[in-house]
């Protein structure tokens, strides 16, 4: 069989990603007004799970230098009790 | 090597203020004595802890801003273990290379802002002070904008009212008329009296609740007919 152009036309064309999902940036590399420190808990709260825990930089977007930055900051309010380790029920 | 470092402590919370300043002072002059020198003494106050520590709910920060000498920061964390009043402590080095005259700025800088602060708390006293004796002319305003909400709500209330009163008023009625209809024959005459002068007085419909059960029930058409109203506006 002959291939001829019209083919192509007919062809299903190729499956498209069902979901958009945008782009997420890191926070602190969009706006540098933000610091992570760890005397500043309200910041470092968006960061965590409901649960406490830390979250992961699949979910929120942080980039890789902020993450561990931010770990750290998060691990050091959480000795000085200005995040809790572990949130209760 | 002298390098900056900053030490966040808390204090147990149920101590008086000037036993937590007199600790403070305490940790302040060890800095001193082993030369080190104090930038910044900062007093954050009663805060809630994110979880218990030895059974306290609340702590008072202080963090201390100081440049020294690494022994100074084993000795004064010596004296934080010792210590029962100091709940936690964190030191936090900030930067390894220290330029003394930039640190001199500093600290005059911050004593300077104290300062500030301290007449800026005073001012703001004055200003209460001033406020709580100025209020006459505000109240005057309120008293000129109060008149225009009156008139404007009340539209808008009556007509919710209207729309609601007769559905109550008339469904009343019908309870009381008919339990004494059933019950008590002689007071028939008494109880609906009342009940009349208020009908009559707001609805002239009202009336003919008292007499007989019929006639309730041509109220309750008309109710329902005010329903039907109420629902078309």
């Amino acid at each position: 069989m002959a291939y001829t152009p019209n083919d192509r036309a007919k062809r299903p064309s190729r499956p498209r990603p069902k979901f958009f999902h945008k782009r997420k940036v890191c926070r602190f590399c969009v706006d540098s007004d933000i610091k992570i420190d760890y005397k500043n808990p309200a910041i470092l709260r968006g960061f965590l799970t409901e649960r406490g825990k830390i979250m992961p930089r699949r979910i929120t977007g942080t980039c890789a230098k902020h993450q561990r930055a931010l770990a750290v900051a998060i691990k050091r309010a959480r000795t000085l009790a200005l995040l809790p380790y572990v949130t209760a029920n | 090597m002298l390098r900056r470092y900053e030490t966040i402590f808390i204090v147990r919370s149920d101590l008086q203020s000037d036993e937590t300043n007199s600790l403070i002072d305490r940790y302040a002059g060890i800095i001193a004595s082993l030369d080190g020198k104090t930038i910044k003494v900062e007093n954050w106050g009663k805060r809630r802890l994110a979880y218990r520590i030895e059974k306290m709910q609340d702590g008072v920060y202080v963090r201390i801003d100081f440049v020294a000498l690494h022994k100074v920061v084993i000795e004064i964390e010596r004296n934080f273990k010792i210590d029962d009043n100091v709940l936690r402590f964190q030191t936090v080095k900030l930067s390894d290379k220290v330029d003394m005259e930039e640190i001199e700025r500093e600290i005059e800088s911050a004593l300077k802002k104290e300062e500030e602060r301290k007449k800026e708390e005073q001012r703001k006293e004055e200003l209460e002070k001033e406020e709580e004796v100025v209020p006459d002319p505000v109240v005057s305003e309120v008293v000129a904008e109060e008149p225009e909400k009156e008139e404007v709500i009340p539209e808008a209330v009556v007509s919710e009212v209207v729309a609601e009163e007769p559905e109550k008023e008339e469904v009343i009625p019908e309870a009381v008329v008919s339990e004494v209809v059933a019950e008590e024959p002689e007071k028939e005459g008494v109880i609906p009296e009342a009940a009349v002068s208020e009908v009559v007085a707001e609805e002239p419909d009202g009336k003919e609740a008292e007499t007989d059960d019929e006639e309730v029930v041509q109220e309750t058409s008309s109710v329902e007919a005010d329903e039907k109203k109420a629902e078309e506006e």
